[in-house]
């Protein structure tokens, strides 16, 4: 059954339309980024001329250099970190259970339900009394904290499926927990690792609240709270911002480009079943 | 050997238990201790009991009860509206038409990028001298320009308006990813009975959907109840504080006004309404 020509070009001219239409905030801020200071406002979508060098300014008002150095740095260690703690957790949780894991299991996966804002005034005394208010220390260990829940779900999900004959072998072979561990369960569980890498790297890279509650200095912030902070300014001048946001979006964009079934999997983590 | 396994069990979840008891049980815990004191300033030594007068007050306050309506409003539109989009999304992309490989990174693109980008992007264009009025203008539809956030009327609804935006791709993949799973038999028997291919969406693939619109349900509407960022950014809980959500007027009482204990009570529903979706959640983990 063929369809008809017109429909053939109808359809998928319409679902062009449609993917462009839906970006249509995007083209006008990609548009507004490249404005002279005097077409800001009288221009509708692009100008004849293009401003390029917005975007060198926008960097340096911004400092995106030192943004980015920070993001990166806070994003790095805590998804490693939260890489080591939960996949060791989950392992526990699946293959070497003892009494109390599961109650310990359920335990963490709660944390899942506990949004930081519900929490944020406690946190900042014991990040105060800890001597580390205003440091990236503070993000790293709260982001781990609000990390783990997930993470050690899809581990322990995928753990799960590890062949228990693949176990038993390496010990009978006398290798100790830690050896099986490393050696038969990590090398097996790549794709899991991958996902909890892309969840939690999104999840940290974007943060907001945490960062704004737990830093204090211009030179700590990470880019969500750096952007937010000069966009508070009204003075700010729009064709800046405009560049500052596609400055900030283009890096997670190409990466998603990349890696795009990888990633997809790993923000849709949230909604697996376990 | 049972034994030494339990140990080393044990050691091996002892990190994640640490990390869960520091920075969310002990937090928690605590944020019921503090709902129960008076107390100004970040120094402890100014704390002091003060009964259950915070939660007195929260029953006379009607900022508060703003923010609980709005953060209803809030989470029962994105609800909503993020799984109608998303499945309508999901049905075109699925339909494999030239085109829909686009169309899905498309509306997929804002997910990727922070909320207080997409607030940022969208304050701008809907301000007075933004594209929006700009084009409402032109076409004569208006004299004055709309004020979408400062309006006290309609200020929620603009975030609202963003959030989904920024949204409807993370359902119209669940979508997706639920309509691959339909038993492509159950469809070709459908259309040999003669069913529409409208009725074959609501009759025959909806049912079978079900487990994904339960969670995609379930995950929206976490989402909805701890929103901050893009309400911060745009409107702060403004203006008049008309478009405040349970998120943003903790944040302003406890660190604009420093007052913690009384915060700490919005945190407390925070948590209600938190524990609530977990046990709602638990039962789709098991």
């Amino acid at each position: 059954m063929k369809k008809p020509l017109a429909v053939r070009i109808a359809q998928p001219t319409l679902i062009l339309a449609l993917g462009v239409a839906f970006l249509l905030p995007v083209i006008w801020v990609i548009s507004l980024s490249l404005r002279s200071k005097k077409d800001v406002f009288s221009a509708l979508f692009f100008t004849r001329e293009l401003h390029f060098e917005n975007y060198l300014s926008a960097w340096k008002t911004f400092n995106f250099g030192g943004l980015f150095l920070n993001s990166a740095i806070v994003t790095v260690l805590s998804v490693l970190v939260i890489l080591v703690i939960s996949s060791l957790a989950a392992y526990a949780f699946s293959r070497l259970r003892y009494r109390g894991s599961e109650f310990f299991f359920y335990m963490i996966l709660m944390g899942m339900m506990i949004p930081p804002a519900a929490v944020v005034i406690p946190l900042f005394l014991i990040i105060k009394n800890l001597g580390l208010y205003n440091t990236h220390t503070a993000l790293v260990l709260t982001y781990i904290a609000f990390g783990l829940p997930i993470a050690v779900l899809v581990f322990r999900g995928f753990f799960m499926s590890v062949p228990e004959e693949l176990i038993e072998a390496a010990r009978i072979d006398g290798t100790r927990e830690a050896g099986t561990f490393m050696r038969i369960i990590v090398p097996l569980s790549t794709p899991a690792f991958a996902t909890v890498i892309i969840f939690s790297f999104m999840q940290n890279w974007n943060e907001f609240l945490l960062a704004l509650i737990l830093l204090k200095e211009k030179a700590l912030y990470t880019i969500p709270v750096g952007m937010a902070n000069l966009v508070g300014q009204w003075d700010s001048p729009w064709q800046l911002i405009a560049a500052g946001v596609v400055i900030a979006s283009v890096p997670i964009f190409l990466v998603y480009l990349l890696i795009q079934d990888l990633y997809i999997k790993g923000l849709t983590a949230g909604a697996i079943k376990g | 050997m049972r034994k030494a396994t339990a140990t080393t069990g044990f050691l091996f979840s002892l990190p994640a238990i640490i990390f869960f008891l520091l920075f969310i049980l002990v937090p928690v815990l605590s944020t019921f201790v503090l709902s129960l004191t008076e107390w100004k300033g970040f120094s402890l030594e100014n704390i002091r009991f003060a009964g259950l007068a915070n939660f007195g007050e929260m029953f006379t306050d009607t900022v508060f009860f703003t923010s609980l309506k709005n953060t209803l409003i809030f989470v029962g539109l994105t609800t909503v509206l993020l799984n109608l989009f998303g499945f309508i999304g999901a049905s075109i992309i699925d339909t494999g038409i030239r085109g829909s490989g686009f169309l899905k990174n498309a509306v997929f693109l804002p997910v990727l990028l922070s909320p207080i980008i997409i607030g940022i992007m969208w304050s701008r264009m809907l301000d007075a001298f933004g594209i929006v009025n700009q084009l409402l203008k032109s076409a004569g539809l208006i004299q004055l320009p709309v004020m979408f956030l400062g309006d006290e009327r309609i200020a929620l609804y603009t975030v609202i308006g963003a959030t989904i935006w920024q949204y409807t791709g993370y359902d119209m993949l669940l979508y997706y990813a639920g309509l691959q799973g339909v038993p492509s038999e159950l469809i070709e028997a459908a259309t040999i009975d003669g069913a529409s291919p409208l009725a074959i969406r609501i009759r025959v693939i909806l049912p079978v959907l079900s487990p994904v619109i339960a969670i995609a349900m379930l995950l929206n509407m976490i989402g909805g109840f701890k929103v901050f960022d893009i309400v911060y950014v745009m409107t702060a809980g403004g203006p008049n504080n008309s478009s405040h959500v349970f998120a943003t007027y903790l944040f302003q009482q406890a660190f604009r006004f420093n007052r913690m204990g009384y915060a700490s009570v919005i945190a407390i529903v925070i948590i209600a309404f938190s524990i609530v979706a977990a046990l709602l959640r638990l039962r789709t983990v098991k």
